[in-house]
């Protein structure tokens, strides 16, 4: 890897680099300047930055609640690193319905993977139809927390 | 780790739920690419069943959770057998890097005294970088003598299972009147047939009788009976005879277990689908479901 550093955005040296190696450039005409070539070898650094062209992505996740009378089609959006279910009023996802425990579920991230756990509640948590105390949460997963039906739904998204 | 349990329930957690061979990748990322490994807990006695490359991410968690307290933890390893896909983790198990950490190895007897020096080869340095011998962590590896064996609120009960190539163990736990059974790596075909020798009749009632009234059944089921005809001997029985025994013998859920390396997550949701809705319609109901990995389970 060359020492060189250069000014240009396209031949930063941050610590976001891809190396690729190519044939000597046989031109330096055209419509975007040619990359410059490390003297020293063919080996040129490109940013991923400027790759991407500034394109961020992003885990978006949401709950969507299925077929719960005064619900439906209510989507929320898992924005923070835990939203707690439940029929109390000071839960994120505020579900008061018939089974539903004060603190029922919690829904977080950990390790870039969005969990449920159930917090102790009466009825239980459910996860595609099996009693769960906690469990890795996969697109489209069916969380059932008391009469609610809330599915997982989960994509990276670019911004 | 989750909250705090009830006395007379225990945790099942799946760390590991492939068959054979691990199979990381975009199309097993939901019932997982680690092999067998589950961790059975109440409070802070854990009973470990096989230590497939799943038992990697089970260490981390319990490294997480006890840091500098294991003397708190009782941890007991069960194995099933010695196959590489039920050993091949333990050697990359964090707890065992932590002076002061002690775990206790059980196998069956049929290994004639050699569980030790098997599970010591694989950590020979022709295959790992770290012997057991220089571990931190203080392992007792016995082969299993008592019928029962009493881990305190625990209490294990086993059987040989001789339809595997080089035998098997099934596992019975039992927590208050809860009861669990581990029953992996063993072909039910070739002594559930149709005309049965009196030495298969006997094999049959031991397996129906073990497994009668289970609380819960985790079962070999890796194959679907199309992929059976070129895997008859590999050791594994089919899904729709042991969903068919399992019904039988009042299971209340079915756990299927040992998944087929080339099963993708879609492969498994379409399987779940069929024998999900097909014994919950059932009376009395069973729940059929496939077991995944980061699934954890109150019993």
């Amino acid at each position: 890897m060359s020492e060189k550093k250069h000014n240009s955005d396209l031949f930063s040296t941050t610590a976001d680099l891809t190396q690729i190696h190519v044939p000597p450039l046989s031109s330096t005409s055209g419509p975007i300047p040619p990359p410059r070539r490390d003297e020293r070898s063919h080996t040129l650094k490109i940013s991923r930055r400027e790759v991407l062209k500034g394109v961020v992505s992003k885990q978006r996740a949401y709950l969507e609640a299925m077929g719960v009378p005064g619900f439906e089609n209510r989507v929320f959006e898992l924005d923070t690193n835990e939203a707690v279910m439940g029929r109390s009023a000071e839960c994120n996802v505020h579900l008061p319905l018939p089974n539903v425990s004060r603190v029922h579920a919690r829904v977080y991230l950990v390790n870039e993977e969005y969990h449920v756990e159930d917090m102790n509640s009466t009825n239980g948590t459910f996860v595609n139809g099996v009693r769960i105390s906690r469990c890795a949460l996969r697109n489209n997963d069916l969380i059932e927390v008391g009469e609610a039906k809330m599915l997982f739904v989960e994509a990276k998204v670019r911004e | 780790m989750g909250p705090s349990l009830f006395d007379d329930t225990m945790e099942i957690s799946f760390w590991g739920t492939r068959g054979s061979i691990s199979t990381p990748g975009r199309t097993t990322e939901k019932y997982g690419g680690n092999t067998p490994c589950v961790s059975v807990r109440s409070a802070n006695t854990f009973i470990i069943l096989d230590a497939g490359t799943g038992i990697r991410n089970f260490g981390h968690e319990l490294v997480q959770k006890y840091r500098n307290n294991f003397n708190e933890a009782s941890l007991n390893l069960f194995l099933s057998h010695t196959h590489w896909d039920h050993i091949q983790g333990l050697p990359f198990f964090d707890p065992l890097y932590i002076p002061g950490v002690h775990l206790s190895v059980y196998g069956s007897p049929g290994k004639r005294g050699l569980l030790e020096q098997i599970l010591r080869g694989q950590m020979d340095m022709d295959y790992f970088p770290v012997q057991m011998s220089a571990l931190s962590a203080e392992l007792i590896i016995r082969e299993m003598d008592k019928e029962l064996i009493e881990i305190i609120p625990f209490r294990i009960d086993w059987q040989e299972q001789i339809y595997h190539p080089g035998g098997s163990v099934r596992f019975g736990i039992n927590l208050g009147k809860k009861r669990l059974v581990y029953a992996t790596d063993v072909e039910l075909n070739k002594c559930f047939v149709e005309n049965p020798t009196p030495e298969q009749k006997g094999h049959q009632r031991a397996y129906m009788k073990f497994i009668e009234g289970a609380d819960m059944l985790i079962a070999d089921g890796q194959y679907t009976a199309e992929e059976y005809v070129k895997t008859k001997n590999y050791g594994h029985t089919t899904i729709p005879l042991l969903a068919d025994i399992a019904y039988r013998c009042r299971v209340k859920q079915l756990a299927v277990f040992h998944h087929n390396p080339p099963h993708t997550d879609n492969n498994i949701d379409e399987l779940w689908q069929d024998y999900h809705a097909r014994f919950m319609t059932a009376d009395p109901p069973m729940n059929v479901f496939w077991a995944r990995e980061g699934q954890a389970i109150p019993l």
